[in-house]
C-alpha cells in the first residue's frame, strides 16, 4: 500500500538519512524505533514532503482514491491524500482556544458538510476514541493529557483515513494512560483497517503493536525485518543492545528472548 | 524511638499542603540500608511532593504533621518551619536540563559541587574515581550541551555522589532518555549503589521499570501511599484496585488483550 524505495535526506552536506525503504501493506503497522537524533521524525516529514528529499520512488495506494506515485527530488505541502498524522504533544497539537469538537471537526473542513452531519460525524468520532460526546464543548486546558491525545486521535479518525502517522503518540502520557490508548489504538486499527506508521522509543510498545520493525541510527538503517524476527534474530549488534536496554527496563515481556545473559541488570 | 540498625529512613504520618489543598495524606514507609525501593503512580500522585518533603523543601507543598528519621536523626514537621536540608540524601532531578547551568562549563559545575559537599576545590583521587566508576572521562572544558543527555544524566548522579549519601533518590531516571542510555545509566547506578551499600529511591510512573530493579514497592495514588511491600507479592496480588490496575497494565500485551480493561478512569 506505502511502498518507499531509497530515501535519502542531505541537507547543507550533511546526510540526515540514507537509503531508508520499506513495503507497507494494508491495515498493517510500521514502527520506527531509535535513538533520539537518529533521523525518524524526518523520515515521516520526508514522506509527506515537509521535507526536502530524495528517492528513487514512493507509491502510495489508498483503498479510495487515486494512487501517488513520486519520483526524484520531490518537496510540497500536499501530503499524502487520505492520510492523517497524530503529535506527539496534544496540548500543542491542539488549538487551545478552539472546543475540541471545532478542532476535530475541521480535519474534513474541506468536505464542507452541513453543520448537523458534522456535528453527528463529531460524535461519532469521539464514540471511536471512547470519549463521551459532551467532551467537544471543552477546551484542550479542561480535559487531562489522556483525553488529549484520544481528541487528536478522533481528529484523524473523522476524516476515514487509510494510512495514520503517529510521532511518539504515547511518550507524553503516564503509564496506564498510555497502555490505555494503546489498545483503543488496535481496536480502532481493526475495526476500520487502517495502516499506521508509529515512531517510537518504546520497543515494548513495538513488541505488542508492530508488524513490521524498521530501526534507524544516525540515518542509517540498522533493522527492517518483520517483528517476529527482529525480536529473535536482530540484524545488528545495535539491534540486540536496543532489546538488551529494553529489557533491562522492563518494557519488554519475559517471553521475548534476550540478547546476552551477560549484560544482566543485577537484581539490588 | 524503636529503629533496627539496618534501617536507614523512616518516614511516619508525613503529611503535605499547598495553601488549604493536601497534597500528601499520612504516608509512611521505610528504607533499609542499601535498598532499592520504587515510588509508582499517576501524574500528579505525589510522588514529586514526597521527594521534595524529604530534601527539606517546603516550597511549593509545605509539610505539616509527621516525623522523618535519617540515619538516627529525627525531625518533626509539625515543629520545625525552617528547611532543614538532610545530610546524606542526594537528588538526581528528572531532567538533565534542569541540574546544569547550560552558560557554565561542566569542569566548573562539577567543582562547586566538589566544593559544597566536600570544601575542597581539588581533584582529588575519590572524585576521579566516582568520574570513571559512572564511565566518563574527562570534561576538557565542555558545556553541558555539548553532552550527550545519557553523560548529563550521569555527571548529575555523579555530582549527587560526591557528598557520598546514604539515600540516592532517583526522579524519574528513565523518562527523559532513550532506552539505551537510560539502561546504561540505570545500571552504572546499580553498579554503584551495590559496591557502595547506596539505599535507591526511584520514583516512576512504570510499574515494570520498578519490577524490574527494586526489592519493594510503594504504589501512591491521590497523595496517599495505597500499598508498600515486597515487589513480587505485589506484582502477584496486589490489595488496592489502583494496584491491580497497574499491575494490569504492566506490559503492553497484557493491556491490549484485555476487553474489558477497567475504564478510562485513570486519565
Amino acid at each position: 500500500m506505502l511502498s518507499v524505495e531509497n530515501l535519502h535526506i542531505r541537507m547543507r552536506g550533511n546526510t540526515i538519512l540514507e537509503a531508508v525503504s520499506f513495503v507497507l501493506q494494508q491495515g498493517q503497522t510500521l514502527c520506527i524505533a531509535g535513538e533520539s537524533g537518529s533521523g525518524k521524525s524526518s523520515l515521516l516529514r520526508a514522506i509527506n514532503g515537509l521535507m526536502p528529499a530524495q528517492f528513487d520512488s514512493l507509491t502510495f495506494r489508498p483503498k479510495s482514491g487515486t494512487p501517488v506515485s513520486r519520483k526524484g527530488h520531490w518537496q510540497g505541502l500536499a501530503g499524502l491524500p487520505g492520510s492523517r498524522w497524530v503529535m506527539q504533544d496534544p496540548l500543542s497539537a491542539l488549538n487551545p482556544k478552539l472546543p475540541l469538537g471545532v478542532s476535530i471537526g475541521e480535519s474534513v473542513y474541506a468536505q464542507k458538510l452541513p453543520s448537523q452531519e458534522l456535528k453527528t460525524a463529531v460524535t461519532a468520532a469521539l464514540g471511536d476514541v471512547e470519549l463521551p460526546p459532551e467532551m467537544a464543548r471543552r477546551r484542550p486546558s479542561q480535559v487531562s493529557m489522556g483525553q488529549a491525545q484520544r481528541a487528536c486521535l478522533a481528529r484523524a479518525l473523522i476524516a476515514r483515513p487509510d494510512l495514520v502517522f503517529f510521532d511518539e503518540p504515547l511518550s507524553a502520557l503516564d503509564a496506564i494512560v498510555q497502555k490505555q490508548i494503546a489498545a483503543t489504538m488496535k481496536r480502532i486499527q481493526a475495526r476500520f483497517n487502517i495502516t499506521f506508521v508509529i515512531v517510537t522509543h518504546d520497543l515494548g510498545f513495538a513488541a505488542a503493536f508492530a508488524d513490521h520493525m524498521l530501526v534507524l541510527r544516525k540515518g542509517r538503517v540498522e533493522a527492517n525485518q518483520p517483528v517476529k524476527t527482529f525480536f529473535e534474530a536482530p540484524e545488528s549488534a545495535y539491534c540486540r543492545d536496543l532489546i538488551q536496554a529494553a529489557h533491562d527496563l522492563g518494557g519488554l515481556p519475559e517471553t521475548v528472548p534476550r540478547a546476552s545473559q551477560a549484560m544482566e541488570a543485577r537484581p539490588c | 524511638m524503636q529503629t533496627n540498625t539496618k534501617n536507614l529512613l523512616k518516614v511516619q504520618n508525613l503529611s503535605a499542603r499547598i495553601g488549604r489543598q493536601v497534597i500528601l495524606d499520612d504516608v509512611s514507609f521505610d528504607v533499609n540500608q542499601g535498598e532499592c525501593i520504587a515510588i509508582v503512580g499517576g501524574s500528579g500522585a505525589g510522588k514529586s511532593t514526597l521527594l521534595r518533603c524529604l530534601m527539606g523543601l517546603t516550597r511549593p507543598a509545605e509539610p505539616f504533621r509527621g516525623r522523618l528519621t535519617f540515619n538516627g536523626k529525627i525531625r518533626d514537621f509539625a515543629y520545625s518551619s525552617q528547611n532543614a536540608k538532610p545530610k546524606g540524601i542526594a537528588y538526581v532531578p528528572q531532567n538533565p536540563d534542569h541540574g546544569f547551568d547550560p552558560l557554565k562549563r561542566l569542569n566548573w559545575q562539577w567543582r562547586q559541587a566538589a566544593r559544597t559537599f566536600a570544601g575542597r576545590e581539588d581533584f582529588s583521587a575519590a572524585q576521579q574515581a566516582v568520574l570513571d566508576e559512572l564511565g566518563l572521562g574527562s570534561f576538557d572544558g565542555c558545556f553541558p550541551h555539548q553532552w550527550s543527555r545519557g553523560m548529563q544524566q550521569r555527571l548529575l548522579v555523579g555530582m549527587a555522589l560526591l557528598g557520598e549519601p546514604r539515600l540516592l533518590i532517583l526522579d524519574e531516571p528513565t523518562s527523559a532518555l532513550d532506552p539505551l542510555i537510560a539502561a546504561q545509566v540505570l545500571r552504572s547506578v546499580m553498579t554503584y549503589a551495590g559496591k557502595h551499600n547506596v539505599a535507591l529511591l526511584i520514583v516512576t510512573h512504570d510499574l515494570a521499570l520498578a519490577a524490574r530493579h527494586a526489592a519493594q514497592t510503594a504504589i501512591m495514588t491521590a497523595g496517599r501511599i495505597a500499598e508498600f511491600g515486597e515487589t513480587s507479592t505485589l506484582l502477584t496480588v496486589p490489595k488496592t484496585a489502583y494496584g491491580q490496575l497497574l499491575v494490569d497494565h504492566r506490559n503492553w500485551n497484557s493491556s491490549t488483550g484485555r476487553k474489558t480493561a477497567p475504564s478510562i478512569a485513570a486519565e
